[in-house]
Formats: C-alpha cells, sequence, structure tokens
C-alpha cells in the first residue's frame, strides 16, 4: 500500500468511525425517547416508579439496539466516500473511485490506481476540516432524551402539568371574577394518606373527590347558602368571598342557593360523586387451601398478594389455635409478622410461615387463619381481610396424608356454641366503642352464627316433637328410652337458651344475650359428659323421619302469623314515573322555576354518580333557565321534550310488561270454553 | 130502464154493505235511506253519494224518505251505529283510499293499568300502495314521544296491528295519540293519526299465595312481587297439617268463607295437589264469580280435585338435562328444565309460555277462562332455579304476569266510556259493569243494585244520564253526545259504590279515520247490502238497480170511493127522472 492509498483509507476510516459515533449517539436517543414514553405509560398503569424505570431501560436498549443495527449499512468506507463526495463537489466522484478501488484494486492497472490515490490524497489535504462529521447536535438530541425520562420518572413532567392545570383554574377564576361572571370555585384536598394533590375547579358541574377529601366551596356571592341533599353548610367569612367546607362521604349533590333578592334566585346544582377507598383486597396464595396434616411437625410456608387503590399501611398474618374436644374447645388468637414487599404501585406481596410444632398444636388442634391488611385510613373502615384457611392436625382414628385438603363438606368454620360465647363476650367489650349500626351488623352476624348452630343440633335431634303420641306411635325411639334420655333434655335446654341468645341479638342486646349463651354452652357440655347422645345417634340418622322435621312442640297453637313485607323503597323508576308526571304538568306552565328546582334536585339524590341521572339534572335546570330567561316557547317545548324521553326510558326500567295472551275473557267465550270442556 | 137502474142502484147499496177486499201487488219506486254518521266529514260526503245517486238513479229510486227505506246507505264510522235493521240491505260507502296512503284504522287500549304496567297499546294500520316502504308509528303523550315501532310493507294492499307499550306516570285518564309517519307521496294526512285513552290507577294489585305445603315455585314469586310496592301480597305456607305461617290478611283456609277471597285480584296455589276439593271449590268461585285470577303452580303431574281446572286431559313430565327458554312475551330468557307439559288443552285457551321440540311450539303455561276469570296453568317447575339469569327473567315475568292478571280483574264496579277522548258534539257511550259478586240472586233471579249516572262538568254543571240494561246481568249502557271542550267526570253510583271516569272533550281530539271496514262489511254482506269507496260508486248504482222496483202489495177497499155515492145518487136521479118523464110518480 502506497503513501496515499494509506492517507486515502486512513480518511476514509476516520469517517467511518465518526459515523459510529453519530450513530450511537442515535441510537441513544432513539431509546430515550422510547423510554421517556415506555415510563408515563407505566406509570400512568400504575407501576411503581423502579419497576417503570426497569419496563424503560429494557424497552431502550432494545429501540437503541434496533436503531444501531439498522444504521450498520452506512458504516462503510463507500458509503464514507460518499458522504464526503456530498460535502466536497470538487471531489468529483475522485473519492468513491478510490474507495471502490481500495476495495477492489484489481479492477485497474496499477499507475491508474496509484494517479487516483495521488489525486484523492492531494484532495484530502486541501479540504480537510469539510470532511468532519458533526457530532453536536446529535449528542444535544441524545442528553434530552436522556433527560426527558429520567424527568417522567421523577414526576417533573406530571407535577408541573398539575401546577399549571391549577394555576390555569385559578387563572381563570381570577379572570371571571373580575368579569362579574361565575364565581364558584371548589378546592379538593384527598386526604393526606392518599398522596394525591389538591385541586381547585372553577364553576364544575360535577365534583368527583376521593372518600374523605375535604371539599371547600368558595362563592364571591356573601349571602350564598349552599347545602348538601338538605343538611345545610355553615359558611365562613372570607375577605371578599364566603367559604363552605365539608368531607365528602357519600356521593350527593350540592345545592348552592343565591341571596334571596339576587336577580337570579334558582338555586344551583352540582352532583358530587365520591369515589369510595377500597379496603385492601388480601389473597392467599400458597397454600391457598385447607391443610390436614398427619402432624404438627411441619412448616406451613405462606404467600400472599394485596392490593389497594391507594397504598398499603400494613400487612399481617393473624390466626387462631383451636384446641380441644366436644363442646369444650378453647381459642388462642396470635398474629405473625410477614415480610412485605411492593410489586408495583398498588400491590404488595406477603411472605411468612407457620411454624406448627412452635405454635403448640397437638393431634386433633386446628389453626385457622388469614391475612389482614390495611391501608392509611385510620380506624378499622380501611382493614380487608383474606379468606380464612384451616390447617387441621389429623386427631386419632383420622388418616391424613400430609398436606391433603379438606373435604369441602367439611364444617370449615368449626362453629360452636362456645365460639358463640367468646364473640358475644369480644362484641360486648368494644360496645361502648362501636357506633349503633356496626354494633348491629356485628350483632347480627353472631346471631346468624348461634342460628346455624341452633340448626345443626335440631337436625341431628329430628327436629322438635310435634305431637308426643303421633311420635310414640310411629317411632322407636321412645321404646330405646330416647325421650326418657336426660342427654337429650338438657341439648333441648340447650336449643331453647341458642333461641333466646339469637333473640337477644337480634334485638341488639348482648348483655340480654349471653347468659342463655353460656346456659347453652352448660347444656351441652352435660348433655355430652351424660352419654356423648350426638355421636350414638349420629350412626342412626336414617331412622329420622324427614316428614317430621320442621314442626313443633304439640302445646304451641299451630299457626305464626307474620307480619306483611314491607316491599323495598320505591325504585328510580318510580321516582322517574314522579318526575314525569310533575314534568308534564308544566306543559303549559313551565316558568314554576321552584318545582322545576326541586325536580332537578330529585333526579340528583337518586344516583349523584350516575351520568344518566346527571344529565337530567342539568336539563332540568337548563329548561328552568330557558323558562326563566324567556326562551321562545319552541326552545323550551325542545327541552321538555328530550327531557320527557329520558325520564320515560328511565321510568320503563321496572315496567310491568303485559303479555298477549291474557285478556279478560267475555262472559260468552267462558261459556264456549265451558262447553267445549264437556 | 127503470129496473135496469134501480138494480144497479141497489147493488151499489149492497155492495157497500157487503164492503170488498182486494189484495194486489204493484211495482214501486225503491225507498232509499241515505245515513250519515254524526260527523261533519261523513256528512259532507253523505250528500255527494245522495247526489250522485239523485243524478243516476232518478227514476228508480225514491230519495225523499217518506216511505221506509228499501235500502239504506251509509257513509262514516259503523261504530256510532250499534243497531242495525236485519231485513233492509245495508250498503256502506267508504271513504276512498288514495295510494299512496297509510291509515290508521283503531286504536284499542286495555281497559284499565296500573301506575307502573306498561299499557300494550294496539293499532291497526292500513297500507294502500306502500309496498316496500316502512312506515315509523309513534306514540305520543302530550307531545312527547314514549314509544315508537316501525313496519316495513309488503303487499300492495295490507293491513297491520302494531303494539306499543305505554307505561302512564301518574294515576288518571291520559289522552295519546297514535301516529303514522307520512310516507313520500302521501297526500291524506288526516288518517295518519289517531287518539287513545289510557286510564291508569294507583292502587296495590291484591295477591294471595296459597301453600298447602311448602312450595318453593310459589315461595320465590312471593318473594319477588313481595319485593315490588305495586303488590301487596297475603300468603298461607302450611308447613304440616297443624302448622301454618300467614299473614294476618291472608285467610285461615280458602273453603271456610270464599267470598274472603273477593278482597284480592289474583291467588297464586303452589303445591295446588294438597288443595281439598272444597279449597278448588273456592278458587273456582273465585275466578268464575269474583272474576280474580288462579294461577296454578304444580310441582308435580296434576292429581287430585284441582285437575278439573286445568282445561287438559293429560299431562307428561320432561326433565331436561339442560334448562331450555321458554318463549313468552314479557320476559325473553326465562328458563326451566323441570316441565309439566300440559296435553289437549281445550280451544280458548291461550299459551303464556312455550318450548320449541322438534319445531314446533309446545305450550307450557296455558291460560283459560272461567266465568268472569281465569285460570293459568304453569307447568314450568323450577324457573325459580334460574331467578338469578341476567336480566332477572324470573323476576320480570311473575311481576309482568301477575300485575296483568291482576289488572284485568274486575272491580265490584267498573265504568268505560268509549270514545274517552272526543269533540264537542260527538256521541260517547258509557258502559257500566258490576261484577258478579254485586249482584244477589233472589227467587231465582238476579238483582242489582240501584245504578245511577251522572256527567258532571268542571265548572260544576251535572248532568243526569239515563242508563239501560244491557243484554247480560249487571251490564249497564247510555249512549251520550258530548258538550263544550273541557274534562267531565263521569260519575256512577251503584248501590253504595260510586266511580267516576273522565271524559275529555277538546277540539283536537283525533278519531281513528279510516272506518272499521271489517264490521261494516260484515254488516253489509248479513244484511244483503255492498261495501264500495265514494271514488267509485258504480257498485252502489248496480247495487240499487238489482234490488229493482218492488212489487208492493195494497189493499183495496173499492166500495170505500166517495165515487160510489154519485153513481148510487146518478142510478136513483136517473130512475127517478125517468119516471117523471113516463107522467108516473
Amino acid at each position: 500500500m502506497t503513501a496515499n492509498q494509506r492517507l486515502v483509507v486512513d480518511a476514509l476510516d476516520g469517517i467511518v468511525q465518526r459515523l459510529r459515533v453519530l450513530h450511537a449517539l442515535y441510537a441513544a436517543a432513539a431509546g430515550g425517547c422510547v423510554a421517556a414514553i415506555a415510563a408515563a405509560v407505566a406509570l400512568v398503569s400504575g407501576s411503581s416508579p423502579p419497576a417503570a424505570a426497569a419496563i424503560a431501560l429494557v424497552l431502550a436498549a432494545a429501540c437503541g439496539g434496533v436503531v444501531f443495527a439498522r444504521l450498520a449499512g452506512i458504516r462503510t468506507r463507500g458509503e464514507a466516500a460518499r458522504l464526503a463526495e456530498r460535502r466536497v463537489p470538487a471531489f468529483r466522484n475522485l473519492l468513491i473511485t478510490a474507495a471502490e478501488l481500495v476495495a477492489h484494486p484489481q479492477r485497474v492497472a496499477e499507475w491508474m490506481r496509484e494517479r487516483v490515490m495521488q489525486d484523492s490524497a492531494r484532495m484530502l489535504r486541501e479540504h480537510p476540516e469539510r470532511l468532519q462529521v458533526a457530532l453536536k447536535r446529535a449528542l444535544a438530541l441524545c442528553v434530552s432524551a436522556q433527560l426527558a425520562w429520567l424527568a417522567v420518572l421523577a414526576g417533573i413532567p406530571q407535577a408541573a402539568f398539575s401546577t399549571i392545570q391549577t394555576r390555569g383554574a385559578t387563572v381563570a377564576s381570577l379572570v371571571r371574577d373580575e368579569r362579574g361572571g361565575p364565581s364558584l370555585r371548589v378546592v379538593i384536598e384527598p386526604p393526606a394518606y392518599t398522596g394525591l394533590r389538591s385541586l381547585t375547579l372553577v364553576d364544575p358541574e360535577r365534583v368527583e373527590a376521593v372518600e374523605g377529601s375535604r371539599l371547600r366551596f368558595v362563592l364571591r356571592d356573601a349571602n350564598a347558602r349552599v347545602r348538601i341533599g338538605s343538611t345545610a353548610l355553615v359558611a365562613t367569612r372570607q375577605q371578599d368571598a364566603t367559604a363552605f367546607e365539608l368531607i365528602a362521604r357519600d356521593s350527593s349533590y350540592v345545592a348552592i342557593e343565591p341571596d334571596a333578592s339576587s336577580a337570579s334566585g334558582a338555586a344551583r346544582l352540582i352532583a358530587l360523586t365520591v369515589i369510595p377507598d377500597r379496603a385492601p383486597v388480601i389473597r392467599v396464595e400458597q397454600p391457598g387451601r385447607d391443610l390436614l396434616l398427619p402432624e404438627a411437625a411441619a412448616r406451613v410456608d405462606l404467600r400472599a398478594r394485596a392490593t389497594d387503590d391507594h397504598g398499603l399501611h400494613a400487612l399481617e398474618l393473624r390466626y387462631t389455635k383451636v384446641s380441644g374436644t366436644g363442646e369444650q374447645f378453647e381459642f388462642v388468637e396470635g398474629s405473625l409478622p410477614m415480610a412485605v414487599t411492593q410489586t408495583s404501585g398498588q400491590a404488595w406481596e406477603g411472605t411468612g410461615h407457620f411454624d406448627l410444632r412452635a405454635l403448640g398444636l397437638a393431634k386433633g388442634d386446628s389453626l385457622v387463619y388469614r391475612v389482614v391488611a390495611r391501608d392509611g385510613r385510620p380506624g378499622a373502615s380501611g382493614a380487608g381481610a383474606s379468606d380464612t384457611y384451616f390447617i387441621e392436625i389429623a386427631g386419632p382414628g383420622q388418616v391424613a396424608l400430609a398436606g391433603v385438603d379438606m373435604p369441602p363438606e367439611h364444617d370449615r368454620y368449626a362453629l360452636s356454641q362456645q365460639m358463640i360465647v367468646l364473640k358475644i363476650d369480644r362484641l360486648r367489650a368494644r360496645e361502648a366503642v362501636l357506633d349503633r349500626t356496626a354494633l348491629r351488623d356485628e350483632a347480627e352476624t353472631i346471631a346468624a352464627e348461634q342460628r346455624a348452630v341452633r340448626a345443626n343440633f335440631i337436625f341431628l335431634m329430628g327436629g322438635h316433637v310435634e305431637d308426643e303420641e303421633a311420635e310414640a306411635e310411629q317411632s322407636h325411639e321412645i321404646q330405646e328410652g330416647r325421650l326418657e334420655n336426660r342427654a337429650r333434655r338438657d341439648i333441648a335446654a340447650a336449643v331453647r337458651h341458642m333461641t333466646d341468645a339469637e333473640r337477644g341479638l337480634a334485638a341488639v342486646n348482648t348483655a340480654a344475650a349471653l347468659p342463655p349463651a353460656r346456659a347453652a354452652v352448660e347444656a351441652l357440655q352435660r348433655a355430652f359428659g351424660h352419654s356423648r347422645y350426638i355421636l350414638r345417634t349420629l350412626p342412626v340418622r336414617s331412622r329420622i323421619d324427614p316428614s317430621r322435621r320442621l314442626s313443633r312442640a304439640g302445646d304451641i297453637s299451630g299457626e305464626l302469623v307474620r307480619d306483611a313485607r314491607d316491599a323495598s323503597a320505591p325504585t328510580a323508576a318510580a321516582t322517574a314515573r314522579h318526575m314525569l308526571a310533575a314534568l308534564m304538568s308544566f306543559d303549559t306552565d313551565v316558568a314554576r322555576n321552584a318545582r322545576l328546582g326541586s325536580i332537578a334536585e330529585q333526579a340528583l339524590s337518586i344516583d349523584p354518580t350516575s351520568a344518566t341521572w346527571q344529565k337530567i339534572a342539568r336539563d332540568v335546570i337548563q329548561l328552568r333557565d330557558a323558562a326563566q330567561n324567556g326562551a321562545p316557547a319552541a326552545e323550551r317545548r325542545k327541552l321538555l321534550q328530550s327531557l320527557a324521553g329520558a325520564l320515560t326510558a328511565a321510568s320503563r326500567e321496572d315496567a310491568l310488561a303485559q303479555s298477549t295472551a291474557i285478556a279478560a275473557p267475555t262472559r260468552l267465550s267462558s261459556a264456549w270454553a265451558d262447553r267445549r270442556r264437556r | 130502464m127503470t129496473t135496469v137502474l134501480r138494480a144497479m142502484a141497489i147493488a151499489v147499496a149492497c155492495a157497500a154493505i157487503v164492503d170488498p177486499v182486494w189484495h194486489v201487488q204493484r211495482p214501486e219506486l225503491l225507498a232509499v235511506d241515505i245515513q250519515a254518521a254524526e260527523d261533519d266529514d261523513a256528512r259532507a260526503r253523505a250528500e255527494v253519494v245522495r247526489a250522485h245517486l239523485a243524478g243516476s238513479l232518478r227514476k228508480a229510486i225514491d230519495l225523499s224518505g217518506a216511505r221506509s227505506p228499501g235500502a239504506i246507505v251509509f257513509v262514516g264510522d259503523p261504530a256510532e251505529r250499534a243497531v242495525w235493521p236485519v231485513d233492509v240491505p245495508v250498503s256502506a260507502v267508504i271513504p276512498a283510499s288514495a295510494p299512496p296512503n297509510v291509515r290508521i284504522t283503531k286504536v284499542r287500549t286495555p281497559d284499565l293499568v296500573v301506575v307502573g304496567q306498561a299499557a300494550a297499546i294496539e293499532a291497526d294500520l292500513e297500507g294502500d300502495g306502500v309496498e316496500g316502504q316502512t312506515s315509523e308509528i309513534s306514540l305520543e303523550d302530550r307531545g312527547v314521544t314514549v314509544a315508537t315501532a316501525t313496519h316495513r310493507w309488503t303487499k300492495p294492499q295490507e293491513r297491520r296491528t302494531v303494539r306499543l307499550s305505554y307505561a302512564p306516570p301518574s294515576a288518571g285518564a291520559h289522552r295519546v295519540v297514535v301516529r303514522a309517519q307520512m310516507l313520500p307521496g302521501e297526500r291524506r294526512r288526516d288518517d295518519n293519526a289517531a287518539d287513545a285513552g289510557v286510564v291508569a290507577r294507583d292502587r296495590k294489585l291484591r295477591v294471595l299465595v296459597h301453600e298447602p305445603r311448602p312450595s318453593w315455585n310459589a315461595a320465590f314469586i312471593r318473594r319477588t312481587l313481595e319485593a315490588d310496592d305495586r303488590f301487596r301480597v297475603s300468603s298461607l305456607s302450611r308447613a304440616s297439617r297443624a302448622f301454618a305461617t300467614r299473614d294476618a290478611s291472608a285467610p285461615p283456609a280458602l273453603a271456610a268463607r270464599p267470598e274472603r277471597l273477593d278482597d284480592f285480584d289474583v291467588v297464586l296455589a303452589g303445591a295446588p295437589e294438597e288443595l281439598r276439593a272444597d279449597d278448588v271449590d273456592a278458587l273456582e268461585r273465585f275466578a268464575r264469580v269474583r272474576g280474580g285470577a288462579v294461577v296454578l303452580l304444580p310441582d308435580r303431574r296434576p292429581t287430585g280435585p284441582y285437575a278439573s281446572l286445568t282445561r287438559a286431559t293429560r299431562f307428561s313430565e320432561v326433565l331436561l338435562e339442560n334448562p331450555v327458554s321458554l318463549s313468552n312475551d314479557i320476559a325473553p330468557g326465562l328458563r326451566a328444565s323441570e316441565l309439566i307439559v300440559p296435553e289437549g288443552l281445550s280451544k280458548g285457551t291461550a299459551s303464556l309460555a312455550t318450548i320449541t321440540a322438534r319445531g314446533t311450539d309446545v305450550p307450557v303455561a296455558s291460560v283459560s277462562p272461567l266465568g268472569d276469570g281465569v285460570i293459568v296453568f304453569w307447568g314450568a317447575a323450577d324457573t325459580w332455579r334460574f331467578r338469578a339469569d341476567a336480566g332477572e327473567p324470573f323476576a320480570r315475568f311473575w311481576r309482568g304476569v301477575v300485575a296483568d292478571l291482576a289488572s284485568h280483574a274486575p272491580a265490584p264496579v267498573d265504568v268505560t266510556i268509549d270514545p274517552s277522548n272526543i269533540r264537542p258534539k260527538e256521541p260517547f257511550t258509557i258502559h257500566v259493569k258490576l261484577r258478579s259478586t254485586e249482584l244477589r240472586e233472589e227467587y231465582g233471579r238476579s238483582v242489582t243494585p240501584e245504578v245511577a249516572a251522572r256527567v258532571v262538568s268542571a265548572s260544576g254543571g251535572v248532568e243526569e244520564v239515563r242508563l239501560w240494561p244491557a243484554a247480560e246481568p249487571g251490564r249497564f249502557v247510555s249512549h251520550a253526545t258530548a258538550g263544550a271542550t273541557g274534562k267531565y267526570d263521569v260519575q256512577v253510583v251503584a248501590g253504595n259504590r260510586s266511580v267516576d271516569a273522565v271524559l275529555n272533550v277538546a277540539e283536537e281530539a283525533v278519531k281513528a279515520k279510516g272506518s272499521d271496514i271489517e264490521s261494516l262489511r260484515i254488516v253489509a254482506d248479513t244484511t244483503g247490502g255492498i261495501l264500495t269507496t265514494d271514488a267509485d260508486l258504480g257498485p252502489l248504482e248496480t247495487h240499487l238497480r238489482r234490488l229493482g222496483t218492488p212489487l208492493v202489495a195494497h189493499t183495496l177497499r173499492p166500495m170505500r170511493s166517495g165515487w160510489w155515492l154519485v153513481v148510487l145518487a146518478a142510478c136513483l136521479c136517473g130512475e127517478w127522472a125517468v119516471r117523471r118523464t113516463r107522467g108516473l110518480s
């Protein structure tokens, strides 16, 4: 290789090298852009920042690699020569020829090749600066792209957007205020634990807020009144406005009533949609089933997954150890820590294990467990629990393979009267701090369990006795001395006590429920202690006559008069009918605005979160305003028609349909049918 | 000569004493009576017909009206004529249909619905020359469209009944308008709309659920009805011979006092095979006399006394591995897998629900009339199992069926006005129906309580209306003419009960313009007349000509003519004159 040829080759290789760097920068820039988009999508879909970063990096690398590989075709000496030719037209394809001759030297005579190389070298020496490949722009692009995806991950654009939105709304509010137009601002402050930002809405038609948010309605009208439903809010006077605050608990509507002296005396309605903060949802994935173990020597690993809409605060494993037999169960409660890791923005995974030996489980004992999670809300409202699972250690006579499922028909909850007593006792202890509704709910739950226990005993006994003599005639049980059996009397007494306990619970009176529940336990213990009556009757269950089940004692009269059932509250369709009837009466007198306002409120009160009812309320208000502003009759008529159409559709939801097969018979047709029958 | 004259005078005198009678038949002009309905349009059209016939049949017919008619030509709506002569040919002239044209010929509405019930309004339409086009039919309440339907015409001349659903939003009389959209090229507008009246009552539908033994079918239907505040459900469930659970409003036994059932509109009988014979008698009385509906809900093949209430000759039990859909027009999607299929259903029995087996519809539920009421046999024993299906077809079906049955159960006194929306000076008819339970038997005769009616205007003016007994016991009818525009309260007092109905008189009331051609055709066919249009009166001319000049029977008494006195006097005078000229005294 001659000196000229060396110079040409070095120059071309230099250009190729610069192209490689340039392409690398382009690839990095493309990867950065893709990473920014991917990170944004991942964050919006609820992924955690680390997960979003990982996803972004993977996609960025893939995209950059693809771009770099696709550009490989233009990183050759030939392409470098073409690039140089484009930069320096004076080459007149000389450099391209030189590049070709470098690649294929045998194509021309040596003297000719040397001449080409010589001229090329000369030209290269004359224009060295024109052969540089610019990297500054690519470098800037690359840095920008990298900064963009890092900014997305850091949440900078989102925060900026929110700020711009808030400030824009504020500015709009100020502009409107200056113009003297509508002047309502609603400031929504979500609960701190949600991590959501405050938001200001200007003249909104509807407001959506997370449950527990603090809403502040700021009005310029100093004499305005605001109520939520029928409850008036307390006004707080500010420098040039009046503010009303409320805590968003339930979806409803907010009515803003201006000063009575105001020209526009009509109330303004704003639908309030409260987005409930869901309790955490927990699922036990491992073992995820009940276990029947041959001995208590095993270690049982647990894995649970929890999700929550705003964030999990705590995750723990709670268990109840049940030991004992018959009605003499003992219950020991406890909890175990779990190792918690966040898998995404709204999902967590907890792991833990049971050391059965350390828990002191013996043969026949059971462990009832569930995983409990709590979100950031104060109090018990933010708690959720998984399904309850069993781990039972096989007792004497039970054969179990290690870890097999318990048969599904097995009584999973092992309810017993002792457990009922325990639950009533605990409820009594918490009674003072519970509100009436919660107390009633829990009492009703225990009452249902009490009913289940009682039903089991009644079932095992073959029901109460309706007629003792008939019973004696038809059964062998008296002959067997069954009714003389003291155990049966004890069980019957226990059933009666259970009934009393159930009544007490139904009346939400734990004080009245606890003594009979305890008496039932004592009666059952006596029964079991005497002759193990139930165990002996179980094998002969086939003797129980099903036709005499659900009967009752003969000393009670044979009729129970129940109260007539109350139908449910009027449905939305029924309310729609009432509204439609009221609206239709405005056909010729649509100017009675007060009634229209109440109809709009009625619509929102049906379901403030429903888009349909919000639209109906909005249309009613529009109709009212049209009437108030003296809109043409045709326009009012059109509005009325649209509104009536929507209400008609709503009222048809539960309309009772008629059948063509049913018609009032005429006497002639009946007589003819009678005749045909004969 | 004198002898002859004397003999003639004696003969005339004798003939006058005898006064002989002769019967003869003479041909005469056909007397034609052209009658018009009580509306201006009909009267104008009748005059056109009169003028046409007077010109073309001047020497064949007599339009003077002086004689009893030999033929009647009617122009107008036959609904306004309740009675037609049977011995005179009645011909009808209906408005000519100028194709293309769609007209509403009749609108039918249920007598009564309850608020929350969707009334099925049926409109009869007639399409002439609109083949291939689609009509949109709408139902309007105070100008607001509340229901629509479409129909594509497939024949040059086609009649079609369209069903529209209307749920009255409140109690009272509602005027709705059925309107058929004008089609391209259609010129006549006034027959594209027709008024209808729907009367809605806001009352609880009274239902008794009677279970001689616990029945899943009845229990779940009861729960469905109890959850709806439009029903007032009473129930009795007998768990064993000596134990029953019942509402205070439910009778403890059906047979003890059958008249206690009169308070209910519908009785649902679960496990009906457990009903005793006297229970079945009480249910039969409930249907036949009170006019209520009895719904039989068996869960096994019918046996026992109640089987006589069904209209089937035999039953077959069908157990399907997979549930099948029951075709019905209330709640599509209703399913069942345990079926008791009634077979050999007698004529007059309608199918409430069917299944499709081997390409044919097999009824599994039937409705048959019994006296004033109906018996419903429900052979799908386990629809309750599928009550949680999407859209809750079980609940929708049973609420719809029971409401429909209950709304058809007659009140003690029913008053209907036909039509209830009319123009001033148009005729209307008041129908009063007393339920059979309101009649009492005395000495083998049905005795009705005293019934009186009056029309009260909005201004307080009262007009007494005379009610005439109709053919059936307990039915009364009155024909009257509307007064000025306004709402009128038609009050009917029967014994100690008072019932009101509303008559709406408005200038904008629109009647179905198309006459009921079928009823006119029947009248024409049975009396020997013809049906034609006012655009083509040729057939009417031919028909009247064919009737010809009838030979009218006449009774002649020639001796009663006064001329005989002249003859007698002439004879006597001639005889006297002859004798005087002869010089005789």
